[in-house]
């Protein structure tokens, strides 16, 4: 199985450049994993394979929020170390596997895919676990690349927020204050309607926050 | 000695110390709270700032002496000089009530006055008093400076480029005194004292009182008198310069009363008047005070020198920033916004001291809106720059709104859509506090998680405390992290309502076990136990508590 395109990938990057956001980009290993093949005892995304075909580890727009994904090169893979040391620690709360490949810099929250809800190609959803506390996630994309365009279109809303000079991220937090951003993604947004995400949101204010995501789709 | 044309100039300068005591050690940071010059003040610019203080003193204690005119009158006005700002504390008069003399050749008067306060109270850091004594056709002036003695607290220490209150202002301002003048009469062919007291704030009268009025000869009876015109003129222009001072306090003004038998009208004059110095504001040590009244004066010399620039300039540095600027003024201003039923949350949390109010604010304005912490600041502001009664029914209303509504979020369970932004600003405020341990959190970011020892999902039970204090964060690897957040998580489910005695028990537990982890970027943990071994302690210290954790 090839790699497939990341057009969200590209956008994101063209977003922080546009914006002028930093970029740290490490090359890819020699040998970038394949679709599919088995990471921590999970079948590799197909997008994340594709990411690591063109990138051994991303960290983009720190100086904004920050998104991280993890390290996958010749030397190091830091997606198998940390998906087997999170199942040790907050990954028994949760009745879903889920396969963590990234998160937010210096914050205990993480982007992982759904093993369990992946379509006929072998693409999962991805959603965003909160481990402080109890851990629970939230549903943010129906692909890992969708991931990345979503989160360049949130970039370029929190930049161009009347509080972002003063609060930073904190003027638009990511996923919660962006649920039309979410809604764009229609696929998502009928896992979402399916209840495909509930075991997950185990947060309190999370059911009411899909409700925020599916209204904004149905007033699209 | 220094003599000029028809006025004798005694510069008696008994200078008991000429030193000067402006410090240049740098600002206190992007705010100014003190130390040095604050950011955008050079000493050139200070330098003509100083030039407009002393051409203002010159005005106002000539506004005063140019129309007394009875030879033998003995005028004394006492400031506090420092950097060239020039703030009155006191005003005597004696020896009023003689004949009057010739007329006076005010230019030269005034030149005299403006090498007084030019070429030496501008130099000068300490009290100067200036002593004026009528003479037949002139003014000898009298002018001495003394040893430093503890500032007082309306004292500027900033010189301010601007033109003084305006003048339509001034008038409203003493319009309070007229109206309580009206109520006053003397005994016709009597004498009176009569002692008045201005309420100021910065340099508004918030109002004025009769203090007291004692008639100190009968007189023979008779029509009683008003008091005159000019004795009501001759206290404004008294308080005028008082004005120009900082904070709250209160002027009190003693004016003299007299009735001649043979007079149509009575005369009189301001004897002397003295600043009533007002507590400051409570929950705050010595330094806190002294830091807020600097930060204080410096955003209100900003905004008298342009209230355009003065507001754009505190919208830039945003009331995180200046939060001990807004603590100040809560406490000093608060107490009608804060008269909310159950309330007393946010005054307790701002009666801590400097750090732990100003850090309490600080994690309490990040659960605001955007729009609401503009408000905030903008009422805020508005009251401390022009006073509480500057703000409109409205605006009075929204401010008792948000400040209730702020008491009301410290008593609620944060949402998490509220926990990232605090996490994000206990990240900053963390490296902040440890720049030695920033920059390999800032490199190997995803390993170095800021932990709450107090979790925020207990924020709530702890209102008054602030849950980004820096005693209550701590870096701690990734893994370790994920171990204490397992243990809180099943103490969760084991008390899904604790108290928070309950919450600081666990805290208690989990931290024993773990505090060798805590503030460690690489280097050896000084532990004889591992952190799985740590974990399985804690875990049977919580077990032991508080049962149903398996």
């Amino acid at each position: 199985m090839g790699t497939s395109a990341l057009p969200g990938f590209d956008r994101l990057l063209e977003v922080c450049e546009r914006l002028g956001l930093q970029q740290s980009v490490l090359p890819p290993g020699r040998h970038p994993p394949e679709p599919l093949a088995p990471f921590a005892g999970t079948p590799l995304d197909p997008a994340l394979a594709s990411f690591y075909s063109r990138v051994g580890k991303a960290i983009l727009a720190a100086d904004a929020d920050g998104l991280v994904i993890f390290q996958v090169d010749d030397g190091i893979n830091q997606l198998e170390a940390e998906n087997n040391a999170l199942r040790a620690g907050w990954q028994g709360g949760f009745f879903v596997p889920l396969f963590v490949f990234g998160g937010r810099p210096l914050l205990a929250h993480y982007f992982a895919t759904v093993p369990d809800l992946s379509d006929p190609s072998g693409f999962q959803p991805v959603v965003r676990v909160d481990t402080y506390e109890r851990p629970y996630a939230l549903p943010i994309a129906s692909t890992v690349d969708r991931l990345f365009d979503t989160y360049s279109r949130y970039l370029e809303e929190l930049v161009a927020h009347e509080d972002f000079d003063a609060d930073g991220a904190a003027a638009l937090s990511f996923p919660w204050k962006v649920p039309h951003l979410l809604a764009r993604d229609d696929r998502l947004v009928e896992l979402i309607r399916e209840g495909r995400f509930d075991a997950l949101m185990t947060d309190p204010d999370a059911q009411a926050w899909a409700g925020e995501v599916l209204n904004a789709h149905s007033r699209r | 000695m220094t003599r000029s044309f028809a006025t004798t100039v005694l510069l008696a300068l008994s200078v008991l110390w000429v030193g000067c005591a402006t410090t240049q050690d740098g600002s206190g940071g992007t705010v100014w709270v003190g130390k040095g010059l604050p950011a955008g003040i050079d000493e050139a610019t200070l330098e003509q700032a100083a030039d407009a203080e002393a051409a203002r003193a010159v005005a106002q204690v000539w506004a005063v002496a140019g129309d007394v005119h009875e030879v033998g009158a003995r005028l004394a006005f006492t400031f506090w000089s420092e950097r060239g700002a020039l703030t009155l504390e006191a005003y005597e008069a004696s020896g009023r009530g003689g004949t009057a003399g010739r007329p006076v050749d005010s230019d030269a008067a005034l030149d005299s006055l403006r090498t007084l306060f030019e070429a030496y109270a501008k130099q000068r850091t300490g009290e100067v008093r200036l002593v004026l004594l009528r003479q037949e056709s002139g003014w000898a002036m009298d002018y001495e400076s003394s040893r430093p003695t503890r500032r007082p607290l309306e004292a500027k220490t900033l010189p301010v480029r601007w033109e003084g209150t305006p003048t339509a202002t001034r008038e409203a301002q003493t319009d309070g005194l007229a109206r309580l003048l009206r109520a006053v009469s003397l005994p016709a062919g009597g004498a009176a004292r009569v002692e008045v007291e201005a309420r100021l704030d910065d340099g508004r009268v918030e109002g004025w009182e009769l203090k007291g009025f004692q008639v100190t000869r009968s007189g023979a009876g008779g029509e009683p008198r008003a008091v005159p015109e000019a004795v009501h003129a001759e206290a404004e222009k008294v308080l005028r310069p008082f004005v120009e001072g900082l904070g709250p306090r209160a002027v009190r003004v003693d004016l003299v009363l007299a009735h001649r038998e043979d007079a149509a009208r009575a005369g009189g004059w301001v004897e002397g008047a003295r600043v009533v110095r007002a507590s400051p504001p409570p929950g705050f040590d010595a330094d806190a005070v002294a830091e807020y009244r600097a930060l204080h004066e410096d955003i209100l010399r900003r905004w008298r020198e342009g209230v355009h620039e003065g507001f754009a300039w505190l919208a830039q540095r945003g009331v995180e920033e200046l939060a001990l600027w807004y603590v100040g003024g809560v406490l000093a201003k608060g107490a009608g916004f804060l008269a909310v039923r159950g309330g007393g949350i946010v005054l307790k949390a701002l009666r801590q001291g400097r750090e732990a109010a100003a850090g309490w604010l600080r994690t309490m304005l990040t659960r605001l809106s955007g729009g609401e912490k503009r408000a905030f600041e903008r009422l805020w502001a508005k009251v401390q720059l022009e006073g509480e009664k500057a703000l409109s029914a409205g605006e009075r209303q929204e401010l008792r709104a948000l400040m209730a509504r702020i008491e009301q979020l410290a008593k609620t369970p944060l949402k998490s859509t509220e926990k990232d932004p605090i996490r994000e600003q206990a990240r900053k405020l963390y490296k902040e506090l440890n720049p030695h341990l920033a920059q390999a959190m800032t490199t190997n970011a995803e390993k170095w998680p800021v932990h709450h020892r107090r979790p925020l999902q207990y924020a709530h039970l702890f209102p008054d405390e602030n849950i980004n204090a820096p005693v209550n964060l701590a870096v701690v690897e990734v893994s370790t992290h994920r171990r204490i957040n397992v243990l809180w998580d099943r103490f969760r489910r084991a008390r899904p309502q604790p108290t928070a005695d309950e919450v600081l028990k666990a805290t208690e537990a989990i931290d024993s076990q773990f505090k060798a982890w805590y503030h460690r970027v690489g280097g050896a943990v000084p532990s004889t136990r591992t952190p799985e071994e740590a974990e399985k302690v804690a875990l049977e210290l919580l077990q032991g508590f508080f049962g149903g954790l398996d």
